[in-house]
């Protein structure tokens, strides 16, 4: 139980990184999972987490920086225990791949005008895509695209070099792209080419 | 600086730490290159689709259930 000065100061910092932060550990949680459950789980044993330890209030990070960090490490933990026999992919952060390259090489998009890029089946074609991703380098993408943070505290959360960051940025942004590529190419995108901008 | 050399670069690119001869170079040979132009165009496509929809939030239930315990209301 906590209780005395610290902890109430505890208390009312992790209260108010709830209010400002809530949605985004939640949504860092759901994106590393893929699994709304898992995410919850994640986000609440990170949250009790925070209020047993004291020392990442008094260390370098912010709060907020801080809790993304327990979050992503509880989504990775409750991920491998639901995977006790088939162990998570490795992240390879060393430079680029031959099949990187590949990747990159992949042939550019069928251009959807933007009611069609930007609609539901586009998300939903970007959420299948997803689980062609590490754990960790959906978490990149969540924090460096979807939420615009710099790479350095991208690197701080997830506790890796601003270049590994990039690297797993880069892999991501490539994996994504090759398949979404597939779904601009297919029937659903030519036949959906008349909607209006 | 080749297709290669920009696909290694492109993150550290965007995010500013480029030394500005290099910068250079890299916006030289996107302005000749088609595929590395249709990359550059996918990628930011990409960012679009993602950021288009509304972000998850998290389930009231949860967020009432950590309230409670931030209040010390309950464990």
């Amino acid at each position: 139980m906590i209780s005395g000065p610290d902890g109430a100061a505890r208390r009312e910092a992790l209260s108010r990184a709830l209010v400002e932060e809530g949605d985004r550990l939640y949504a860092l949680a759901l994106r590393t999972t893929r699994d709304p459950d898992l995410a919850q789980d994640a986000v609440q044993e990170a949250f009790k987490s925070a209020l047993e330890k004291a020392e990442g209030f008094r260390g370098e990070s912010q709060p907020g920086t801080w809790l993304h960090r327990i979050v992503f490490n509880k989504s990775i933990d409750l991920l491998r225990r639901r995977q006790r026999d088939e162990p998570l992919p490795e992240d390879d952060a060393e430079a680029l791949t031959p099949e990187d390259e590949r990747l990159a090489h992949a042939p550019a998009w069928a251009r959807p005008p933007d009611a069609v890029l930007l609609g539901r089946e586009s998300r939903e074609a970007l959420e299948r895509a997803m689980a062609g991703l590490t754990p960790l380098q959906r978490a990149v993408f969540e924090l460096r695209e979807a939420e615009g943070r710099p790479s350095d505290e991208v690197a701080e959360i997830l506790d890796l070099s601003p270049g590994a960051v990039r690297v797993h940025l880069h892999r991501a942004r490539l994996r994504l792209r090759a398949h979404l590529g597939d779904h601009f190419r297919g029937g659903r995108v030519s036949s959906a080419r008349g909607a209006k901008p | 600086m080749t297709c290669q050399d920009l696909l290694g670069q492109l993150a550290a690119y965007d995010d500013g730490v480029l030394p500005d001869a290099v910068c250079e170079e890299l916006k030289r040979h996107l302005d000749e290159c088609g595929p590395c132009q249709d990359l550059r165009s996918d990628l930011e496509a990409l960012v679009r689709i993602c950021r288009g929809g509304e972000p998850p939030r998290l389930p009231d239930e949860l967020r009432r259930r950590l309230e409670a315990q931030l209040s010390g209301r309950s464990r």
